[in-house]
């Protein structure tokens, strides 16, 4: 046992992190703005309905969720005569992530949306831009600005979240260290998640530093403040 | 899905909620002690002490909490040995509740957020504030105590009632280290029978409640916070 070979088991796990991440991230995103379309469309229904959504995703933490989507949905699918037992469990751990991040951006992009002044929609058809010109040249940039800080701690809490994913059994950063104490009995469960933890504390800074970069790039979308009273 | 499970897992969820709310109430508490302190430190000149400061967010907040917990749980038995034998203490090290761990790895991981939080809320009651209440005589401390301190406590008490409702959500990572609350209940439940819609779905039917009923009060409160706050007429 020597610290080089933990790092060297542990390094292992980081690739299924950083893609289940991406994954997670790109669809839950993708989600959430449908999501916050409903949620700004003028059906009243169809925003009860997605408030619901919300509220319950909202209010129910991530483990939990992950349990009810790997045990309880394959135990009520199979009710209905419907087999999951084919499907692997990063499919499962995908899923549920996709379903409470969807509704945790679309609580970050709606205000961002909403933020943009109701008189840069009137200027823009003022003049004579069409609706699609309207919401791409206009109000999703002015939207990104806004967005980008709030969006950026979620990814930084999805890469924490995602350490939850070994409890049922996906082999990631967090499920190498489990394995490493559970294959090395003279191993310091200390030393191996502090270890771990380094890794998941780079992760953060370095994603932390690209939000940042981000955040500079998209600053020059914003409007200048006080412009718009 | 049988009704008849479900409810009797609701009722056995349920009596551990006062607990959970409790357990989630001392490490705010302490978390805002710990914060304020770890917001003083910041506040301070001198280089080596706000660098230390530094470091311990950046720790705290970049490393997951899953991971804190796991380290306190292992660690705290070892670091009461040490001390044990050291001062002739006689601390039962090896049979530990596990809910130390939880609170001294809750309420650390906490305090950085909290301290940011308090930073934020401090920052948010103007330089002119305080500029007018020296023009009228006021000294340092009656500035502080009169002026800054109740409009930053309007701004940050929603924010940690807040936080609150996150703080029962992030309890049910206590399982791992054998701490019963919400969830943990939920899952000795299941195990008991196997029945694991039934114990996850009244978990999250009590989650749910408990996040929209306090919200609810929260808010409330938040609004009574801010009446006199000015309405800005668009």
């Amino acid at each position: 046992m020597s610290i080089v070979g933990l790092f060297e088991q542990l390094l292992t796990g980081v690739p299924t992190t950083l893609f289940f991440i991406l994954t997670s991230w790109v669809l839950g995103f993708a989600l959430s703005i449908l999501v916050t379309a409903g949620r700004v469309s003028h059906h009243k229904w169809l925003y009860n309905v997605l408030g619901v959504y919300i509220s319950f995703t909202r209010s129910i933490p991530i483990i939990l969720q992950l349990f009810l989507v790997y045990y309880g949905l394959p135990a009520l699918l199979l009710e209905f005569g419907i087999d999951l037992s084919a499907i692997g469990k990063m499919y499962f751990c995908v899923g549920a992530y996709v379903i409470y991040y969807g509704a945790y951006l679309s609580e970050v992009i709606r205000p961002a949306y909403l933020s943009v002044n109701e008189t840069q929609r009137e200027a823009a058809i003022a003049l004579g831009y069409t609706k699609w010109q309207m919401q791409t040249k206009i109000v999703i940039p002015q939207t990104i600005p806004v967005a980008l800080p709030a969006l950026g701690n979620e990814v930084i809490n999805l890469v924490h979240q995602s350490s939850l994913l070994f409890v049922i059994g996906v082999v990631d950063l967090m499920g190498q260290a489990d394995e490493y104490i559970s294959e090395n009995y003279a191993s310091s469960p200390i030393l191996v998640y502090f270890c771990a933890g380094l890794i998941y504390w780079l992760l953060t800074i370095i994603i932390s530093r690209i939000v940042k970069l981000a955040e500079r790039k998209s600053g020059k979308f914003l409007y200048a403040k006080g412009d718009s009273q | 899905m049988n009704v008849n499970i479900f409810t009797h897992d609701l009722r056995g969820i349920w009596l551990v909620v006062p607990d959970t709310l409790l357990v989630s109430v001392a490490i705010l508490a302490l978390g805002i002690v710990l914060g304020m302190i770890l917001y003083v430190l910041q506040q301070r000149n001198n280089f080596i002490i706000r660098s230390i400061c530094r470091l311990y967010v950046s720790y705290f907040r970049g490393v997951p909490l899953l991971i804190h917990l796991l380290i306190f749980y292992y660690g705290l038995p070892v670091v009461l040995q040490v001390i044990s034998t050291a001062f002739n203490l006689h601390i039962n090290y090896e049979h530990l509740n596990p809910i130390y761990a939880v609170l001294l790895s809750y309420t650390m991981y906490s305090s950085s957020f909290i301290s940011e939080i308090i930073r934020g809320s401090f920052m948010s009651v103007g330089q002119d504030q305080i500029e007018a209440a020296t023009a009228l005589g006021y000294s340092r401390a009656q500035a502080f105590w009169k002026i800054k301190l109740p409009q930053s406590l309007n701004e940050s008490v929603p924010k940690f009632l807040n936080y609150y409702v996150l703080l029962i959500r992030q309890l049910s990572l206590a399982f791992m280290v054998s701490f019963v609350d919400i969830f943990a209940k939920a899952k000795l439940e299941s195990a008991i029978n196997y029945r694991y819609i039934e114990s996850f779905c009244a978990a999250a039917v009590v989650y749910w409640i408990l996040c929209v009923v306090l919200t609810f009060i929260f808010k409330k409160y938040e609004n009574y916070l801010r009446r006199y706050e000015k309405v800005v007429v668009v």
